[in-house]
């Protein structure tokens, strides 16, 4: 087009390859760093013969290395990813809906909703329980969807749903539930660290189950966000003048918050409550490419998925053989980095 | 007589159920270039908002073209009437081109790719706004003047045949209000676009336009020429005070002098 959308466009086909390649070199570390100690070689014998058996349906060698890299190793790196991509994509479509940089994924209470579910589900069967694995995150996604639908009915006025409201709602059906489950925490019986463990974000004890529950979201959320990209980058424009260039607002907003809790929702219900990534990936990615959400989608899933394999890396290294949750190592880099942003960037916009 | 572009009867309009405009006529030619004109709260802002399909009428008829304006779908309607909203600074770093561009969304759609023709017509907006040399700068980069012409070159991208403008000269230096309502007048005379603007500013307007329209608590109060309209007794019954007015050494349209609390009278 311009030379500007011809620039632009340059950055963005540079910029993406390199986020692709890192996410594969991360990857690759994520799959060879682990208690066990395995060489890369045999890590990557263990996953072409896992392919293998994909393609030809011969069964893979019955032993530790193939169960570690198969069945823990690879599952535990697509969950990270996955949980990335759609933690990045929530930012980025609360941030178009709410017209507002600041927006997280959390925003209108879907972490707190998430948050009572799980510890429901808690107090009723052991999370590590072969039953525990579906309830806690089939519960936690529940409690999500059910907090924004009840933030949504109750901002609406005579029809409308204005942003402000809609924030301020969040805000406080949020603080209303959030104190449901510190009370709950209080009379559970069960061990506590593992409710909080599960609060915190983490991977850990996930399988494949859990990346077949969040794949649909990832594939069917991410391609909703490039349908959306044009109603996303009118809306940064303000709403009057969305609806003067003729697009349906109020149509637009609710699927916007449609698609972005159930990204939101998708990624607490595996992962738990991980901060920041949903927050920051966003700006990031708006730094690497600009504001336009046909570029900013891709880089922002991307740069989701890359930045979440490192930090489930972190999270197994840093104090093995024991492991941190998650949600602490993206909080104690992604709150450094979001302040020098906002120091950076002043007045200059984003 | 070129035919009608707007008719308007007996409008009310209503915020949370308090009517804000109460039975407004509004009869606008083709070609016709009106300055909306009241104090705070008239209704100007609601009126405009109406015209461009933002906020529905409770009562009363408003047609676009011979046509209910509800009748057109929001696309259709877009692509006959462009709106310049108030003076807002946008947080987000597009450039200039991209913003304009966004112009073509009426033609373009959500999943459509913009052909020659969508091309042809931001590059021409952004001539006619005048700000061709600034297409890859990024919009907030710009002074407020810049920015406003922005704003008027997306509207122009629709190819409208309509231009609403909110208080298009407000928060401006008195150079870049003269710029503003200057291309206003220009893209009137020359592209034979429909210009209603609403403004705070009289002498501007009486300036700038053939037609004003005086609204007060909803209701019209004066509707015709500079000189029918800027007159002390219309500005007392609009603005509860009395001002001198006198003709412009320039042009001889009239203009509101200000003196120190009507002793001057």
């Amino acid at each position: 087009m311009t030379t500007t959308a011809r620039r632009d466009g340059r950055v963005f086909g540079v910029v993406l390859p390199l986020i692709l390649i890192a996410g594969v070199g991360a990857g690759l570390i994520s799959l060879f760093v682990g208690a066990a100690e395995q060489s890369p070689a045999q890590v990557v014998g263990a996953l072409l013969d896992g392919g293998r058996a994909l393609v030809t349906g011969h069964p893979y060698p019955v032993d530790t290395l193939h169960s570690i890299v198969l069945n823990l190793r690879l599952p535990r790196l697509l969950l990270a990813a996955l949980v990335g991509v759609c933690l990045a994509l929530s930012g980025s479509v609360m941030q178009a809906l709410f017209q507002n940089p600041m927006a997280d994924p959390y925003i209108v209470g879907v972490s707190s909703g998430a948050g009572l579910g799980a510890v429901v589900a808690m107090m009723l069967v052991a999370p590590l329980a072969p039953l525990g694995l579906v309830t806690v995150p089939a519960l936690a996604f529940a409690g999500g969807a059910a907090v924004v639908l009840l933030v949504y009915i109750l901002s609406q006025r005579a029809g409308r749903v204005h942003t402000a409201t809609l924030l301020l709602t969040g805000i406080a059906v949020g603080s209303l539930v959030a104190a449901a489950t510190s009370f709950l925490l209080l009379v559970m019986e069960q061990d506590l660290r593992g409710v909080l463990f599960w609060l915190l974000g983490g991977l850990s004890g996930r399988g494949w189950t859990h990346v077949a529950m969040i794949a649909p979201h990832a594939v069917v959320g991410f391609v909703a966000c490039l349908v959306a990209v044009r109603p996303m980058n009118l809306l940064l424009l303000g709403e009057d003048t969305a609806a003067s260039l003729g697009l349906d607002v109020g149509q637009a907003k609710r699927w916007l918050l449609a698609l972005s809790s159930l990204l939101a929702a998708g990624a607490v219900a595996v992962g738990g409550i991980i901060a920041f990534v949903g927050l920051v990936v966003p700006h990031i990615a708006r730094l690497l490419v600009g504001p336009d959400h046909r570029h900013l989608v891709p880089v922002a899933a991307a740069s989701g998925a890359l930045l979440m394999i490192l930090a489930d890396v972190a999270a197994r290294v840093l104090v093995a053989p024991s492991e941190l949750p998650i949600g602490i190592i993206t909080s104690a880099l992604g709150c450094p980095f979001f302040l020098y942003l906002l120091r950076r960037q002043g007045g200059r916009g984003l | 007589m070129s035919p009608l572009m707007l008719d308007v009867r007996g409008l009310h309009a209503a915020y949370d159920g308090a009517d804000v405009l109460q039975g407004v006529d509004l009869a606008l030619r083709t070609g016709e270039m009106i300055s909306l004109l009241g104090p705070n709260g008239s209704g100007k802002s609601t009126l405009l908002r109406v015209l461009a399909g933002l906020l529905p009428a409770r009562l009363g008829k408003v047609q676009l073209l011979g046509r209910d304006l509800r009748a057109y779908a929001p696309r259709e309607r877009a692509r006959l009437v462009g709106l310049v909203p108030q003076y807002a600074t946008l947080p987000f770093a597009f450039s200039v081109y991209d913003v304009v561009a966004m112009g073509r969304h009426p033609y373009v759609g959500l999943l459509g790719a913009p052909g020659a023709h969508d091309r042809e017509a931001v590059g021409l907006a952004l001539e006619m706004a005048d700000i061709a040399h600034l297409r890859e700068r990024l919009v907030t980069e710009l002074s407020g003047g810049e920015f406003q012409r922005v704003l008027i070159a997306r509207a122009l991208a629709q190819e409208p045949r309509l231009l609403l403008l909110d208080e298009p000269t407000a928060h401006l230096d008195l150079n870049h209000q003269v710029d503003i309502a200057a291309l206003m007048r220009r893209l009137n005379g020359e592209q034979g676009l429909t210009v209603l603007w609403v403004s705070h500013d009289m002498n501007l307007s009486s300036e700038y336009c053939d037609r004003l329209m005086m609204l007060k608590e909803g209701r019209v109060i004066a509707d015709g020429s500079p000189a029918e309209t800027v007159t002390t007794p219309q500005l007392r019954e609009v603005y509860g005070m009395d001002f001198a007015v006198a003709p412009s050494p320039v042009s001889g349209r009239p203009q509101v002098v200000l003196s120190r609390g009507g002793d001057s009278l």
